[in-house]
């Protein structure tokens, strides 16, 4: 009995063993390539992973796989990421976002964004808008800050996450033009959107994909861009600077990163793809439907780019104070 | 019974003192007005040691001394009060426990399949005291409906081991 | 009138073959995916999303999506009647009286009156959908910060009435469950709580894990300290279905229940958890014998089950008038909507009538179509508890186990749930009870979030939450139960008893 027992065991052992060793080593990608993003369903970042996916497998033998894992602002996905086997297969999509650029200026992480990632290419920039509600009594940003320093009360303002790119774009203009600014935070740009869509707070910051759908619906209107430039999306909505208001920022980057220590080939590789992608005819309707700009920067460039970022994002925080409290 | 609620009673009150420090400590209370994140976890702590203290005094008056081990309704009560039974605690739900431990440990170290089977086969035979036959057919078995499921049907991604790759 | 010809048109799209299929595809993953532990509708759906790419058709695409969704309801309550196991928050409070029941032998019983209130309530949602979705959709808007409090309270208080047995038992679990709630980054200030350098802790615990562990393992851990070899259920398997007298009973429960559910699914965050907890306490309070609640009520069963489908309906509302999605799944199906060129709003009614009428109408066939899938099942589950445990224990194990692990893809989450295993069998030894415990980590980030961002709002002033109508509402509402509870207790129920 004993004998066969063992027998069968050794069986099993080496059929079990079979899948794992037939892996052969195939040319990269030989298996489909896992796309982390760290916010929710549904949002911005999301839906910009999700168009990616789909339009992927025109340029790709493996197909890209988007997964969520939010939380922590964006951290906790991230970290995934960072920690995860620097063999082009886990992907981080939404790099250059608040959490990677701003936040290391404002708190400790438990990782360095420009260190421990490797830029492979950027697709594009989600600028900071500030809207209001569509019966609110603001036109512009002027409106904004009279109403404030003649009430003397201070502005309820809904941002999508704490030390965000939006949060950071807000409180700058807060401090840059001496009003007393109350940043929201929520948990994501759609359930900071709903809460200033039902009137309950007085100005918000989003980014183009998550408003322009409310300011069509007539629940919006837009009062200031802080990009340094208008934004083509919205070329009729004036930047803060035109207004009067010393602050640009870059927004939320969307670009995609591997963890350092990536070879140089896989980087190559996707970088190529990536390109092949945001020139497809199809990928720019559905990136234009979505109210998001193609801004393709390859690996380099994009590197470059971001170390940009980062000191403007330090700039601004140095020169106007801002801490989070 | 007393005993073990008097027990945990006093942990509880520890606990809650401990939860309330470190809120006070690290987390900081902010204003009333605009609480910081030491504030929730702070009140709850306060609220912990003192229900904990209540609880203890309760093991001591009141109906709980008196009527031991009256069952009532509820979520997760699973009849039967007494006090564990030693010989069971050790033979089965110890070593359960142990295996589950070990699945988890081995699970990405040596994959899905072999470590879904070590671990049917382990609690089928320690758990269980099964025969060896129906402890390797109830093994296979389990491991071809995990793969099934979750990976062929749902498309689950599990570990195929990294011992092996 | 134009309502009628939306749907006349919706329904020839529903009923066109491929929809048709794929509605059943989507009812019988829902069901199965609700029926496991551990998978949610969302990670389901989101897991089909690139397959639905080469759906050229949207409207196929989110038939299929929404049938998951509302599948899932109806298979969530199954593992709750009959392993005490939640599969969703939403199933949770159908643990109380539906595993009583199918102690009992009643759990065919329990099982179908809980398929035919999902049934009832999930159509009488969609008509409900049908005829006022545009004009409640600005409803869904008006619940800002204080108003969620407010709303969360009332739920919480609700959470108290499910427990039966001490008072200062039931705080200490709520309280241990808003404590759970806390570990992790706290959205508004920025900081990590209770993660102790713990990487995996920073995104906080997941309910999948606290629910399996503490109800599932706990209930298995329990069961291998009692006995030798035991059956997971040990009365022999009654009736297969509900009787007359059931039926009388419940009937006014599940439109209760489908009222309640309808409403507050409506709401961004929350709607199906709070609707069961509030359709249970209401038929506790209505009952002519409440003190059966706990021990097996049907209406326990039927009122929360409705609610929670009635709730799933209703949740489309938002996504498809507004553009805005209330929970992960529906999250979901928005992003494939947005793929897919179709942007869910006020506009979609005119821009794509054939998206909006058609998922409609799918969704009456659907829920038809789940409603044949479950009543037969019926009878194979309730065979499922004849499986000796010593089987059907460690089965549940490692689904629960692989479940955990599939949530992040981390072995950290198998390890949580042993550990809330083990809490869960020291709970039962001590005699608590577990249903505030999870109900209360459901509740508590929308509690302590929207409580502080009011508070930011309102610049530090607590009258905001009576200044804005909806919450006053509310609070008052909160007032007199209390007021009612702490009345019932120095009449009857003795403080600390066991």
């Amino acid at each position: 009995m004993k004998r066969t027992v063992t027998v069968l065991a050794a069986l099993l052992f080496t059929a079990l063993m079979l899948p794992a060793a037939s892996m052969a080593e195939e040319a990269y990608p030989a298996k489909p390539i896992t796309g982390i993003v760290p916010m929710a369903a549904g949002g911005s970042t999301d839906l910009l992973a999700r168009t990616v996916e789909r339009f992927w497998t025109k340029y790709s033998k493996q197909p890209l796989v988007v997964v969520n894992k939010p939380g922590g602002g964006g951290v906790v996905g991230t970290e995934g990421v960072v920690r995860s086997r620097p063999d082009g297969y886990t992907l981080y999509l939404g790099y250059g976002s608040g959490h990677d650029v701003v936040m290391p200026s404002l708190q400790k992480m438990p990782y360095d964004p420009l260190k421990d990632l490797v830029p492979v290419a950027r697709l594009s920039i989600h600028s900071v808008v500030i809207v209001t509600g569509a019966n609110s009594p603001f036109n512009s940003i002027k409106d904004v800050v009279a109403w404030s320093k003649k009430e003397g009360k201070p502005v309820t303002t809904a941002v999508s996450v704490k030390a965000g790119a939006v949060d950071l774009a807000l409180t700058s203009f807060g401090k840059a033009a001496g009003i007393n600014i109350v940043t929201v935070p929520f948990s994501g740009g759609a359930e900071a959107t709903t809460a200033l869509a039902g009137g309950h707070l007085m100005i918000g910051g989003g980014h183009p994909s998550e408003i322009i759908p409310h300011i069509k619906a007539g629940r919006f209107k837009a009062l200031a861009v802080a990009l340094p430039q208008r934004d083509p999306t919205l070329p009729d909505v004036p930047t803060l600077r035109e207004q009067g208001i010393d602050v640009a920022t870059w927004g939320s980057i969307k670009g995609v990163a591997a963890p350092a220590g990536t070879p140089k080939e896989v980087i190559e590789y996707l970088e190529g793809t990536l390109k092949k992608v945001c020139s497809d005819p199809e990928f720019v309707k559905a990136m234009a439907n979505m109210n998001q700009p193609i801004m393709y920067q390859g690996s380099e460039e994009f590197g470059k780019f971001i170390q940009q970022a980062t000191a403007d994002y330090l700039e601004i925080i140095k020169r106007l104070n801002i801490t989070i409290n | 019974m007393d005993r073990a609620e008097r027990i945990s009673s006093v942990v509880l009150v520890v606990f809650g003192v401990f939860v309330a420090a470190y809120s006070r400590h690290y987390l900081k209370l902010g204003l009333m007005i605009t609480p910081d994140a030491g504030f929730l976890p702070y009140g709850i702590g306060i609220a912990l040691a003192a229900l904990g203290a209540i609880w203890f005094v309760s093991t001591f008056i009141g109906r709980m001394a008196r009527e031991a081990g009256g069952a009532k309704g509820g979520v997760g009560e699973a009849g039967g009060e007494s006090a564990p039974d030693r010989a069971l605690l050790l033979s089965r739900m110890l070593p359960g426990v142990l295996l589950i431990i070990l699945y988890a440990w081995l699970f990405e170290r040596a994959g899905y399949p072999l470590s879904t089977v070590l671990f049917m086969v382990g609690w089928q035979k320690i758990v269980e005291r099964e025969g060896w036959l129906k402890t390797a057919v109830i093994a296979l078995l389990s491991a071809a409906a995990m793969y099934t499921l979750f990976v062929y049907l749902l498309r689950v991604y599990l570990p195929t081991g990294s011992w092996f790759s | 009138m134009e309502i009628f010809s939306g749907l006349i048109n919706g329904f020839s799209i529903a009923l066109t073959p491929v929809n048709v299929l794929f509605a059943f595809i989507g009812a019988i993953l829902g069901t199965a995916v609700g029926v496991l532990p551990g998978l949610g509708p969302a990670a389901t759906i989101a897991l089909l999303l690139p397959a639905t790419y080469a759906i050229s058709s949207p409207v196929t695409a989110i038939i299929l999506m929404a049938g998951i969704f509302y599948g899932s309801q109806y298979g969530g309550s199954t593992t709750s009647i009959l392993l005490n196991l939640p599969g969703e928050a939403s199933s949770v409070v159908t643990c109380i009286d539906g595993y009583k029941m199918a102690q009992k032998g009643r759990a065919g019983a329990a099982l179908g009156i809980a398929a035919i209130g999902s049934f009832v309530a999930g159509t009488i949602g969609i008509v409900g959908m049908t005829l006022f979705a545009p004009k409640i959709a600005g409803f869904a808007l008006s619940f800002g910060p204080p108003e969620k409090f407010s709303l969360a309270m009332v739920g919480l208080l609700m959470a108290v009435t499910l427990s039966s047995g001490s008072v200062v038992k039931g705080l200490i679990m709520m309280a241990l469950g808003l404590l759970l709630a806390s570990v992790g980054l706290d959205p508004i200030s920025g900081k990590t709580r209770f993660a102790f350098g713990v990487i995996e802790l920073q995104g906080g615990f997941d309910f999948v894990t606290l629910a399996m562990g503490v109800f599932g393992l706990g209930e298995i851990f329990t069961g291998l300290e009692s006995a030798a070899k035991s059956e997971i259920v040990t009365t022999k398997v009654g009736q297969v279905w509900p009787t007359m007298k059931d039926w009388v009973a419940s009937r006014m429960a599940i439109l209760r229940g489908t009222l309640i559910g309808f409403f507050i699914g409506i709401i961004p965050g929350g709607g199906a958890v709070i609707s069961s907890l509030v359709s249970y306490a209401v038929e506790k309070r209505v009952s002519k014998r409440p003190e059966e609640f706990g021990q097996g009520a049907i209406e326990g069963v039927a009122g929360p089950e409705s609610a929670n489908n009635a709730a799933s309906s209703s949740s489309f509302i938002p996504l498809l008038t507004l553009g805005i999605p209330g929970n992960a799944s529906i999250a979901m199906i928005f992003a494939a909507l947005m793929i897919k060129g179709v942007t869910p709003g006020p506009f979609l009614i005119q821009e794509h009538p054939e998206v909006f009428w058609g998922v409609i109408a799918s969704m009456y066939i659907g829920n038809v179509m789940l409603l044949v899938l479950n009543l037969p099942l019926v009878g194979l589950w309730v065979q499922l508890v004849r499986v000796p445990f010593g089987i059907l224990a460690p089965v549940i194990i490692l689904f629960t186990a692989i479940g955990s692990y599939s949530i992040q893809g981390q072995v950290f989450d198998i390890y949580s749930l042993i550990g809330f295993g083990l809490f869960g069998y020291l709970l039962r030894k001590l005699k608590f009870e577990l249903g505030p415990l999870v109900l209360a980590f459901v509740l508590g980030p929308m509690i302590e979030g929207s409580m502080r961002r009011s508070l930011l709002i309102s610049g530090g002033s607590f009258m905001i939450f009576v200044t804005h109508p909806i919450s006053m509402a509310l609070i008052g509402l909160f007032a007199l139960l209390v007021l009612g509870q702490v009345l019932a207790m120095f009449r009857k129920k003795p403080l600390l008893e066991t």
